[in-house]
């Protein structure tokens, strides 16, 4: 059975990107661009990754992250955040925040998907 | 004290004389300086007449008896205490041997001459004045009882009444004189001193004036209950009130509320002697000119505290101490030290804005590269992502039109940081707005159409030239234009519209679009910020067109006014003067200061849901 990937981001255009390389490579997608939305979505899907964009419209990806890692039923997923903050420090902020990984915008092509592989448990 | 130097100018070289005998120990004194010189100078003369005497006295009586040669020889003794005061500096001892010697001179004649009814007897007398000269009440005391004493051996010695006739008159008539003259040189040189001491004590007391008054720091003095007892007078250049009003609790009522607490503490640690207390406080100053209803105004003062003995009270070990404060105005290295603060903390404020205005640059760029980048590789890996053709023809699509996103932000930033460097260069030409502003309508009418918007222009017949810069005022037309086509839903409508308003000329730029909610309104402006509608669309705009339309009318000492309401649309009102020139400078002035803050303040007066600049 073909693995969930949950994608939270609000560029259309890079949702578009995750989105075809994903399916290209066989993983089903459900998207939003919408932080609140993400969790209801994680709870209904229980998808096996979710892609964290950071800045987001209403809440942050951060927060999103905290109140998943707060919540018993999905606590176990992972969370890969791909964001455009890059400065110093940002990586450390992240991972603190409870991110499994961190991927920096602009993305490899290879390392997105080396790293979606890694924690869906293909 | 000058003058009876003047009056004694003759008796230089004796004064010097005397000078140069003044014991060392007495020297920085000048008046017991001159009891010591008052004491040389009678005994020399003593000594020196006895010396006169001695011969004259052989000659006149012939061979001495036994008492006389030990009397005559006794009177020779002054010239010793001389010797002995100039060597030891001892004063009172001194005038207690003096004292003494002279007892004993006095016993031993009136033995010989008939006992108390002698001719020396008034010389008892002198005894005891001689000590006044010395100031000493130990010594007075002590000079009575050899006088008492002496006038007691001799009444004892020699029974008064039948040694009654032994006395000529003369020898009594000659002792009395001599003792009644004796005495009144003591007292002449007892008024003497007095006004020494009188002139040195004035001359003091001036000294202390010319102090109190020409000295800003104020001296006080705290009762026991902290009240002030004394003040000196430069506490009112401090206070702006006479420092007789600042008596008792009445510096204290002028103390600031917040200090006194800490005021107080000083003191009371200060009285009990902890340490020399020390505390910056703020003591209301009376204002130079009255106005009424104003703040109080204040000055910062540092008081420095320590307890003294007061005077001759006694005191019991754990009552409190007087003590005594020095205050000095600190206002102005308190401001210095408020400024260095401030400007500190606005170049820290400075300098996070600009690292976020940073962070934001990278992630505005990094946004549209992700695109560029991941979707070019996606390209390259054709045969792994199973791209047919109309997808490729996509995926170059969307990649040019980051690219141009990326180019537009760009674009953007340089624009931005140029202007609120103050390197945006202005140059202004008189030209006639109508034109311009047509161009501009042409050059977007293209785009409207697409968009399915209607793009009006009305111009005001009589506008007059304007004195600015017309690229910029191009590229404000445009970007307020492209913001509004952005923004309006398809069948809206946009006009832009010219009109003359006294010394300035109206720009509005007005759509029918999905507006902007309340909350977004006051960020406008803020480079990168786009209101939160602005999510649902792909790349339109890079949020610094409303950033640099800003900028660019403050370079021009205009303003911009920002009037929306939801769903209804949104009216954008550019004031520019007719002649730019003039704002010009004093703007760009400003861009510079407030660089990297907002490029446009939001004025708090306004209605919430309009925003000038």
């Amino acid at each position: 059975m073909a693995k969930t990937v949950l994608i939270v981001e609000d560029n259309e255009l890079n949702m578009k990107l995750f989105h075809d390389l994903l399916e290209a490579h066989g993983y089903q997608t459900i998207e939003t661009r919408n932080g609140i939305e993400a969790l209801d979505l994680a709870r209904k899907h229980k998808p096996d990754l979710i892609i964290m964009d950071i800045q987001l419209p209403e809440v942050s990806g951060l927060e999103v992250t905290k109140w998943l890692k707060e919540d018993e039923e999905l606590r176990s997923i992972p969370v890969v955040a791909v964001t455009a903050f890059a400065m110093k420090g940002d990586e450390e902020r992240i991972r603190e925040g409870g991110c499994e990984a961190y991927l920096s915008k602009p993305i490899s092509v290879s390392k997105f998907l080396e790293t979606v592989r890694h924690f869906a448990k293909d | 004290m000058r003058r009876s130097k003047l009056r004694s100018s003759s008796f230089t070289p004796i004064r010097a004389y005397l000078d140069a005998l003044v014991h060392a120990s007495a020297r920085h004194d000048s008046l017991l300086a001159a009891r010591h010189r008052a004491f040389f100078a009678t005994r020399l003369f003593v000594g020196l007449v006895a010396l006169a005497i001695f011969p004259i006295y052989l000659a006149w009586r012939g061979v001495p008896t036994a008492v006389e040669v030990i009397a005559l020889c006794w009177t020779l003794t002054p010239l010793l205490l001389v010797w002995y005061l100039s060597k030891t500096g001892e004063y009172e001892r001194a005038h207690l041997l003096s004292a003494c010697s002279l007892a004993l001179l006095v016993g031993m004649i009136g033995a010989v001459t008939g006992g108390i009814a002698s001719f020396v007897a008034p010389w008892i007398v002198v005894i005891a004045l001689e000590a006044s000269l010395s100031a000493s009440r130990r010594l007075i005391v002590s000079t009575i009882v050899i006088a008492l004493l002496t006038a007691a051996t001799l009444w004892l010695a020699v029974p008064y009444p039948s040694s009654i006739d032994s006395a000529p008159a003369w020898s009594m008539i000659a002792g009395a004189a001599s003792a009644a003259i004796y005495a009144g040189g003591l007292a002449l040189a007892n008024s003497a001193f007095a006004r020494a001491g009188q002139v040195a004590k004035e001359l003091s007391e001036a000294r202390y004036r010319l102090l109190a008054q020409n000295m800003s720091d104020v001296i006080a003095r705290h009762g026991r209950d902290g009240a002030i007892t004394f003040i000196s007078p430069a506490a009112e250049q401090l206070t702006g009130v006479p420092a007789s009003d600042l008596l008792g609790h009445r510096l204290f009522d002028r103390v600031h509320l917040a200090d006194r607490p800490a005021f107080l503490t000083a003191i009371s640690d200060a009285a009990r002697g902890v340490i020399p207390a020390s505390l910056e406080f703020r003591l209301q100053r009376e204002p130079r000119v009255a106005m009424h209803r104003s703040a109080p105004e204040f000055v910062w003062v540092e008081m420095r505290s320590h307890a003294i003995e007061a005077g001759n009270e006694r005191r019991e070990d754990d009552s409190p101490r007087q003590v005594v404060s020095v205050f000095r105005d600190v206002s102005a290295r308190k401001s210095d030290a408020l400024a260095i603060e401030h400007a500190r903390a606005e170049a820290e404020r400075a300098n996070d804005a600009k690292s976020k205005f940073l962070a934001t640059v990278s992630h505005e760029l990094r946004t549209p590269l992700n695109a560029i980048i991941g979707f070019s590789e996606m390209l390259g890996r054709e045969d792994e992502m199973k791209l047919d053709a109309a997808r490729r023809q996509d995926y170059a699509r969307l990649i040019r039109d980051s690219g141009e996103h990326l180019l537009a932000v760009v674009n953007g930033i340089l624009d931005m940081s140029r202007i609120e460097a103050g390197h945006f260069e202005i140059v202004t030409e008189p030209f006639a707005v109508k034109p311009l502003i047509e161009s501009c309508r042409k050059m977007m009418s293209l785009r409207a159409e697409q968009a399915g918007i209607q793009l009006f222009s009305d111009v005001a017949v009589n506008l007059p030239e304007i004195n600015a810069d017309p690229r910029a005022l191009r590229q404000v037309v445009i970007n307020l234009v492209s913001n509004a086509i952005k923004f309006t839903e398809q069948g809206g409508k946009i006009d832009i519209s010219v009109a003359a308003n006294l010394d300035e000329i109206e720009l509005i730029v007005s759509d029918t679009g999905i507006g902007i909610p309340e909350e977004d309104i006051d960020r406008l402006g803020d480079p990168f910020f786009q209101g939160r509608s602005s999510y649902d669309r792909t790349y339109e705009g890079t949020g610094l067109g409303l950033s640099v339309v800003m900028g660019l009318v403050k370079l021009h000492g205009g303003s911009v006014e920002i009037e929306s309401r939801l769903r209804k649309g949104t009216k954008v009102t550019v004031r520019l003067p007719l002649d730019c020139q003039k704002g010009m400078k004093a703007a760009l002035n400003n861009a510079i200061a407030e660089f990297p803050r907002r490029p446009a303040q939001v004025d708090r007066d306004e209605p919430k849901v309009r925003k000038s600049a």
